[in-house]
Order: structure tokens, then sequence, then C-alpha cells
């Protein structure tokens, strides 16, 4: 019996807190990657396994949707703002600590600051996507049971201020506004995806799995 | 009560759940509904599908024991109520109805 790529399984089951739907399409999946993966190959199974996953996020998140109800609104709502305000305290806490570390070796702090051209724009760029990235790993950490929601959620509550802000004083270049914020959300998606790669098996399904596909 | 109005796939579900009796959990039914109207549908739409007819009363469903090939899941049985076979009587009337007397004009490649 071989088992199913344990990542992507753990990212669809992260779009849904809804254990009779998730289960039955989780399993039915997983059942069929066996049998196809015996009969046409891990490879071509492992194929077939990232169509169908695609195919099937999107009816678990909507029948997440479905069912939310205020217990779980505030539960996410708990986990999202809990990430954002440590992400804001996490950046904070950098930055202090890289400029009193280069005060202290007597350089510009932020020689940065008055950098233009590609360069500052190409800096502008990865810092986005840096604050989306942490911003979704830390919203994935704190929401063991749907992730990759708390992910996505988070990075559109970064990103959305963000890029209305940026047209409203209409700073930056006018370039930068757009793609920062879809590097935002993008990299929250993957500081998502990053978590739940290496999350540790907390959970006792996550056993159960490991029980049943590595042992027999 | 009113009898549900059953959608294309609805109705191909529910006459696999039908067909396949005892052995109807949801990796079967998608294969027979996907054999049958030779279009590949993907397991969270067969779900969906009969997730939305359980709602309504036209299907329950149960859970088998945990199996090592599912990743330790159940697998879910599906049984059709007297509500949902009296949908597919209507069905096939309305369907019996609309197609009354296009047999003899349709042209024999089409049929």
């Amino acid at each position: 019996m071989i088992a199913p790529p344990l990542t992507v399984e753990r990212l669809l089951a992260g779009l849904s807190a809804r254990t009779s739907f998730r289960d039955g399409v989780l399993g039915d999946l997983a059942e069929e990657f066996s049998e196809r993966a015996e009969r046409d190959g891990p490879s071509v199974a492992r194929h077939w396994y990232y169509r169908e996953a695609l195919r099937a996020a999107p009816h678990l998140a909507l029948d997440w949707v479905r069912t939310l109800d205020v217990r779980e609104v505030r539960r996410l709502v708990n986990a999202v703002f809990g990430a954002y305000f440590l992400t804001l305290l996490l950046g904070w806490f950098m930055m202090s600590v890289v400029d009193s570390t280069m005060e202290m070796l007597g350089y510009d702090a932020w020689p940065v600051a008055v950098m233009h051209g590609p360069a500052m724009l190409i800096l502008s760029l990865a810092d986005a996507a840096a604050i989306g990235l942490l911003t979704g790993y830390c919203g994935a950490s704190l929401d063991k049971k749907t992730p990759i929601v708390s992910a996505v959620l988070l990075g559109f509550l970064v990103a959305v201020p963000n890029m209305a802000m940026a047209y409203a004083f209409n700073s930056g270049d006018p370039f930068y506004r757009p793609i920062a914020g879809i590097l935002m959300i993008v990299g929250a998606i993957a500081g998502g995806v990053l978590n739940v790669r290496n999350a540790r098996f907390e959970n006792p399904d996550d056993l159960e799995w490991l029980n049943t596909h590595v042992i027999s | 009560m009113a009898t549900p109005t059953l959608g294309p796939l609805e109705l191909s579900v529910l006459l696999a759940v039908l067909r396949l009796g005892d052995a109807a959990h949801g990796l079967a039914i998608r294969r027979d509904v996907s054999e049958r109207t030779q279009h590949d549908y993907s397991v969270g739409a067969v779900y969906t599908t009969l997730q939305r007819m359980e709602a309504k009363g036209l299907l329950t469903s149960h859970n088998t024991e945990p199996l090592p090939i599912r990743g330790g899941r159940s697998r879910r049985q599906f049984t059709i109520t007297t509500s949902g076979q009296r949908a597919l009587g209507e069905a096939q009337r309305v369907s019996r109805s609309v197609w009354a007397g296009v047999g003899k004009t349709l042209r024999p490649e089409i049929a």
C-alpha cells in the first residue's frame, strides 16, 4: 500500500473543518491513489492525485463556508487577528534589533532610505513577500484546524490596507502597488503551505495515518 | 410534500446509489457515474451532490469501520430513502412524458 503525498493531503485537510465531508473526499482520494499506484506506478498516481486535489480544493473550501457558524467564525477571527498582531510585534522586534545593532556598529541603520530606482523597488517587493510569508506562517501556526484558510485571510488582511494606503497617499512606484499586494497574498499562502509542510504530528488523525501507511 | 426536482448529476448519482445497493459508497458512486455518463466527475463534485441530496432527504448515510487503505478513515455508505425513490419515479415519469413521440421522428444516426 502506497501513501498519497502527505503535504498535499494536509493542505486539503487545512481547507475544511467539517469532518464528514472532508474525510469522505480525502478517504476516496487516498483509496483511489493507492489503487492507481499499484496499477500504474507511484509517479502516474501522484500526478493524478495533484490534479484531483486541485479539483477537490474549491469543493472543500465551499463546503466549509456553507457550514460556517458563529463559533467557527469566532475561532477564525481570533486566529487571524492573533496572528496579525503577532506578526506586527515580530516585525517591530526584528526592526528594532537590526536598528540597534547597526547603530552599535556605527552604521546608518536604514541606508535603503536613500536608495532609489530599481534597487529600491526590488527591495520593497522582497519586503512585501517576506511580510506575507511571515503572516501566513504565523496564521497557520495559530490555526491548526484550517491553517490554509487563515493564511489566505491574513494575506488579504495585510495586502488590502497596504494597497489602499499606497493608492490613497499616492506613495510608492505605480508598478509597486498592485504587485506588492499580490506578493503579500502569495507570500501568505506560501507561509501557510510551509507551516503545514513542517507541522509536527500533533493530530491523532495524523498518528493514525502514519500507523496505517508507514508501518504497514 | 412536493417531490424535489433532480438535476442531471443528482439523477445519475441517485440511480448509482440504487444500482450499487450495499456497495454505494463515495468512490464506487463516482466510478459508476463517470463510467455511465462518460464524464470524469471530481471527488468533490460527487460529494457535494451527495451532501445536498442528503440535506434534501433523498439519501441517508452512515460510516463504516475505518480502513487502512483510506488512511484510517471510514467509508461513507449511502442509502436511498422513500423520498429519493419517489423523486426518481417522478423523474422517470417526466422523462417518458417529454420523450413521448420523439423516437419515431429521431434520425437513426442520432438515436
